[in-house]
């Protein structure tokens, strides 16, 4: 369940020993949580969202960021109800054909980005076609108080631990500094493997 | 993401104690260098001239991913490779195999043999460059690029970087613990990223 981001700077500037803001002004310390929430999500993939791609006839590449400007990263392409299959790399369609860039089929098949900005939807086919793109959702920025985080609750523990860690950073505080940051580092990397 | 939106919050973390103008700077090497990872990927076109081998990578590219000629891929080959192919490689005409990134200059590519023929009109009746409009024998290129304007969630990362610049430098505010462990989080966070 969402949970306003409002308590949790409290706990946050309990555990850096700030309780009073005098150090970290609490709109700071939501503005880390901003950055912590979206590292997380665009790591663990937690907060999914979609939009429709329009596409053109022939055409196989896609800008993502211009199409879905708070996408983090493309998870699925459905077309109706057929998942495309994601393949691991574009370097794949090589093997198929050196002329796969151009070539045209009766329905798209394969997706993969490169990069991070660019979608490429195999093969181009000869009419315009609307698909489902699902996508790791940037999540929003905290403005207020009241704002809920987006993040399942299991993940909320993590959010602080991460925050409170560039609290610390930013004081310089090394000292409590490695457990937390430590700890916090190896949930990520752990919720990483199994994405 | 903005420069100003990273080098604010690096300020954050600098007690605006950072100097601004090197701020700027530092973020522009940052971005420099994430467009050498790959992050941000283009597709452009480029028009061909008959027989005319050497292109430049388009404007705001840093380095090739790969290249078509009319429909087909090319095959990235070493300057080695293609000399050792047929050392007078340069004079051959013909329809391109194959393309060479590190022959005279960092901001060329080579293509072999060089295109016999001259790309059609770049003229996009439908307004689809890379669809419908697509122009026959004409070299599209996919290639990473400096991109300052994408990709929100990069921009904690990006400050600590920047920060790690910034106070690894000799200057009044140097903090050599401060900046190693910025550069360290940077890091990770970058790689779990990817």
């Amino acid at each position: 369940m969402p949970e306003a981001i409002g308590p949790h700077i409290d706990i946050v500037l309990q555990r850096v020993r700030d309780r009073g803001a005098a150090l970290h002004p609490r709109a700071l310390v939501m503005r880390m949580f901003t950055h912590t929430q979206r590292i997380i999500n665009t790591v663990m993939q937690l907060v999914i969202s979609s939009g429709t791609l329009t596409t053109t006839p022939h055409r196989v590449f896609y800008p993502i960021y211009k199409t879905f400007t708070d996408a983090t990263r493309v998870v699925a392409v459905r077309d109706g109800n057929r998942d495309l299959i994601k393949l691991p790399n574009w370097e794949r369609l090589n093997f198929r054909s050196r002329k796969w860039s151009r070539g045209v089929g009766a329905e798209y098949r394969a997706f993969t980005e490169i990069g991070r900005s660019l979608l490429l939807i195999f093969p181009g086919v000869r009419d315009a076609r609307t698909l489902t793109v699902y996508y790791t959702k940037l999540t929003g920025a905290f403005v207020n108080e009241d704002d809920q985080t987006e993040i399942p609750d299991e993940y909320l523990s993590l959010l602080s631990d991460l925050t409170a860690s560039l609290l610390l950073i930013r004081a310089r505080d090394f000292k409590d500094l490695q457990n937390m940051l430590s700890g916090s580092l190896d949930q990520v990397r752990e919720g990483l493997s199994h994405v | 993401m903005s420069s100003s939106s990273v080098r604010s919050l690096a300020q954050d973390f600098a007690y605006d104690r950072a100097d601004a103008t090197r701020l700027e700077f530092h973020y522009e090497d940052a971005i420099r260098r994430l467009a050498h990872v790959g992050w941000f990927v283009d597709v452009t076109l480029v028009s061909v001239d008959a027989t005319t081998g050497l292109f430049t990578i388009p404007s705001g590219g840093v380095s090739i991913i790969g290249v078509f000629h009319d429909d087909s891929i090319l095959d990235e080959l070493s300057i080695i490779q293609v000399e050792a192919l047929n050392p007078e490689w340069r004079d051959v005409v013909g329809n391109p195999k194959a393309y060479i990134t590190n022959d005279e200059s960092r901001n060329n590519f080579t293509i072999y043999p060089r295109p016999a023929m001259k790309s059609k009109d770049f003229s996009f009746i439908t307004g689809t460059p890379l669809g419908e409009d697509f122009p026959e024998y004409a070299v599209a290129v996919i290639h990473t690029k400096v991109d300052t304007d994408e990709a929100e969630f990069l921009e904690l990362p990006l400050a600590l970087r920047v920060l790690a610049e910034e106070f690894s430098l000799e200057s009044q505010i140097r903090d050599e613990p401060f900046a190693k462990l910025c550069k360290q989080l940077s890091d990770i966070f970058i790689r779990v990223l990817e």
